[in-house]
């Protein structure tokens, strides 16, 4: 990124009016919300519990071809559309309005080895405020990936690209621990007995993940004990790489601004929206990877409105993007394939020390 | 009649939802899916049967699902239904003796509401709605005192008419008075019941105060021509906040306070301040400390919960990150990012873009 970006900056008074359209869009969307929204989430919940038992139950015949394989991809599809579509977009407090208490956002808790309350306080919190703020932005490479000539190299990052399989693989577990910074315990800069009830929680929920998924289904399967903990060890790989992938074309893609903290300095709302627009990136594709990325296609429309459920960003997306083009902002998307390669291209490119002078961020 | 009231999940199904050794969010779909009843949430039961009550007034009833306990006579229930993608909880008195089985609610058709209107134009026999547990303390000192007076006016009959019932239909052998203050003929509920149950109970006397025909109000002279010996009485006072307060104001008077119990249905007014000082815009109660405490016109109800004090929950404090999320209990917010006003009682708000239109009452 060596060429400014190609957003302009926006005068006051131009940011005040990108507020009001924005808004206004808002607005609209919330006055329409009911019954057809309150619908579809429901089918999505049943959807993801049925292929969750199908899978579960079919592991238990054992390795049986074809059937198999497919239980395994019953099981991951259930967990990711879980994790994505479902617990995600109800701890934003995307259906709150509906006053169900089972998708409510305070107490949802989703199935993955991470709290949803310290997911609540890094990803609704941090993350949404902070978007793409350097050092503010706890996701902004995740701490562990150098992702911005921004960042500081060190030699550590000449490995990236190779430990990023790794996480991607581990992805839930990155998540879990994001909010822990267990380097400082490490160095010895805060105390290990913070450390351990920081972590009491976080054991306590993977601790009944691993059960279930490695020792209470398994056992019920009786004589064909193994093929459930390896199908359910490739379903939570599944929604892990799958998670990974989806999460790191969200900010992470060419054309995605990065802040420093003096540039978001008592910030207005119309700086703040333009923000999230220039911070974040969507993909292009069909309505099934929509779903499976719990809409998080649509992460520009996600970050404008992430109390807005997610299932009707696809219909707001050309609005935004219309008012993007007015105010000269950069509205970036492309497919899958070459969103996630620019990621891809930027662990190789940012690994190694910056050639030049520091490039430009801002 | 409704009360406006926590409408709180019972505890421990949010324990067992939070718990983690069970996974009790996948337990209770299935058990939603077998039977919407067997919900460890909120079991949704089929009504049996509707009664209309009176023109504007009908009873529903159900059979509660299990853990639903056993109500006591002055109760009240939390009913739900789903409207356009929302659900509307109200509470409703129970108008039906305890016992097991079946439990009667009567409601009467309010000119704006939500629920009551559902549910009288819109549920049928064999629809489901929504149903938690009894609650309240409207209920009669144990044992009930010889002497009772009951005083109702309009729907403010329903949680009398369960204690009536629980009464007469056991031991009691002392002497009920019933002062049943209705509009007009046409308007009152449970009529003919009430007529049956004075001829079959010679202990039960019932005066209709009916005010379009015959021009009759509570008053104190009024009241001392039709129950002469009300001071010797332990009495019962349900119906409209106006109303009630004229009651209330002569039983003070007359130093029988502890002698009184009543229940306020509609928006409960814990407070009524006249005396704003200058730039206060609304009280603010906190329903969990007691604690009453002032909002300027146009403060978050975030900034004025800290500035009298309070420590509450925060996040972005712009409306995205849900961090102060609470159950606002009554009273209207204006959303400070929309300026849309909303009276819904029960809503959960952001505190952070949330504003006192006027007097709240917050689950905080
Ligand atoms: S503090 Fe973030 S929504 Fe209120």
């Amino acid at each position: 990124m060596k060429k400014p970006h190609p957003s302009r900056a926006l005068s006051p008074q131009e940011q005040d009016a990108l507020a009001a359209e924005l808004d206004a869009l808002r607005d609209s969307v919330v006055a329409d919300l009911g019954e057809r929204d309150a619908r579809y989430i429901r089918r999505i919940v049943r959807i993801s519990r049925y292929s969750a038992v199908f899978g579960r139950i079919a592991l238990m015949f054992g390795f049986v071809p074809l059937l198999w394989p497919l239980a395994v991809l019953a099981l991951g599809v259930s967990k990711i559309l879980e994790n994505m579509e479902i617990g995600h977009n109800v701890m934003h407090g995307q259906y709150d309005w509906m006053n169900d208490p089972r998708l409510n956002s305070q107490t949802y808790e989703w199935d993955n080895v991470g709290t949803s309350d310290n997911w609540r306080k890094t990803h609704n919190f941090k993350h949404h405020t902070y978007t793409n703020i350097l050092g503010l932005d706890d996701d902004l490479g995740y701490d562990i990936t150098r992702i911005t000539g921004a960042q500081r190299w060190n030699p550590g990052y000449l490995l990236q690209p190779a430990y990023n399989v790794v996480f991607a693989l581990l992805f839930q577990w990155g998540v879990a621990l994001q909010d822990m910074k267990l380097g400082r315990y490490v160095l010895g800069r805060r105390p290990l007995t913070e450390m351990f009830a920081k972590l009491r929680p976080i054991v306590r929920k993977s601790g009944f993940q691993l059960f279930k998924d490695y020792l209470f289904f398994p056992l019920l399967a009786g004589p064909n004990l193994l093929a459930v903990p390896i199908g359910n060890l490739i379903a939570n790989g599944m929604r892990n790489v799958w998670t990974y992938s989806i999460i790191h074309c969200g900010h992470f893609p060419a054309g995605v601004r990065i802040y420093t903290r003096a540039e978001c300095k008592n910030e207005s709302r119309g700086h703040w929206y333009a923000r999230q627009m220039n911070g974040s990136a969507n993909i292009e594709g069909s309505r099934l990877l929509y779903i499976l990325s719990g809409h998080l296609s649509h992460q520009i429309e996600h970050h404008l409105f992430p109390d807005i459920p997610a299932h009707r960003y696809p219909e707001m997306a050309p609005k935004v993007r219309e008012i993007c083009e007015r105010y000269g902002q950069h509205y970036a998307t492309g497919p899958f394939i070459r969103q996630f390669g620019s990621v891809i291209g930027k662990f190789f490119l940012y690994a190694v020390p910056n050639l030049q002078r520091r490039p430009r961020t801002a | 009649m409704t009360v406006t009231a926590t409408a709180g999940q019972p505890a421990w199904t949010h324990s067992l939802f939070r718990s983690g050794w069970l996974d009790g969010s996948a337990l209770n779909f299935f058990l939603e899916e077998l039977n919407p009843a067997w919900s460890l949430v909120r079991p949704a039961v089929r009504i049996r049967q509707i009664i209309e009550e009176t023109h504007d007034t009908r009873s529903f009833v159900f059979k509660p699902a299990w853990g639903f306990g056993r109500a006591i006579a002055g109760q009240h229930v939390g009913i739900g239904v789903d409207i356009n993608g929302r659900r509307h909880e109200r509470r409703y008195s129970i108008s039906s003796a305890p016992a097991r089985g079946l439990v009667t609610i009567t409601v009467k058709r309010e000119p704006n509401g939500k629920v009551s209107n559902h549910l009288h134009d819109r549920i049928k026999v064999g629809d489901r709605v929504f149903v938690s547990p009894p609650q309240g303390d409207f209920v009669l000192p144990s044992p009930a005192p010889q002497k009772l007076l009951l005083i109702a006016a309009g729907s403010g009959i329903t949680p009398l008419m369960a204690q009536l019932r629980s009464l007469l239909s056991g031991r009691y052998s002392g002497s009920i008075v019933l002062l049943n203050y209705v509009r007009s003929q046409q308007d009152r509920i449970f009529g003919a019941a009430l007529d049956e149950l004075a001829e079959r109970h010679p202990q039960l006397s019932v005066h209709w105060c009916l005010e379009k025909e015959n021009a009759e109000r509570f008053s104190a002279s009024q009241l001392q021509q039709r129950v002469p010996d009300y001071a010797e009485r332990f009495a019962l006072l349900c119906g409209p906040a106006g109303f009630m307060q004229v009651v209330r104001q002569h039983w003070h008077e007359q130093t029988l306070d502890e002698r009184l119990r009543f229940e306020y249905f509609g928006t409960p007014q814990p407070f009524k301040p006249d005396d704003k000082p200058a730039g206060v815009a609304a009280h603010i109660a906190l329903a969990r400390s007691g604690r009453s405490i002032v909002a300027e016109a146009n403060q978050s109800a975030l900034a004025a919960l800290e500035a009298a004090g309070e420590t509450p929950s925060y996040g972005c404090r712009m409306g995205i990150c849900q961090s102060c999320r609470c159950r606002k209990v009554s009273g209207p917010v204006r959303n400070l990012l929309t300026g849309a006003v909303s009276h819904e009682p029960n809503e959960e708000i952001q505190l952070c873009i949330s504003a006192a239109e006027d007097d709240l009452v917050l689950d905080y």
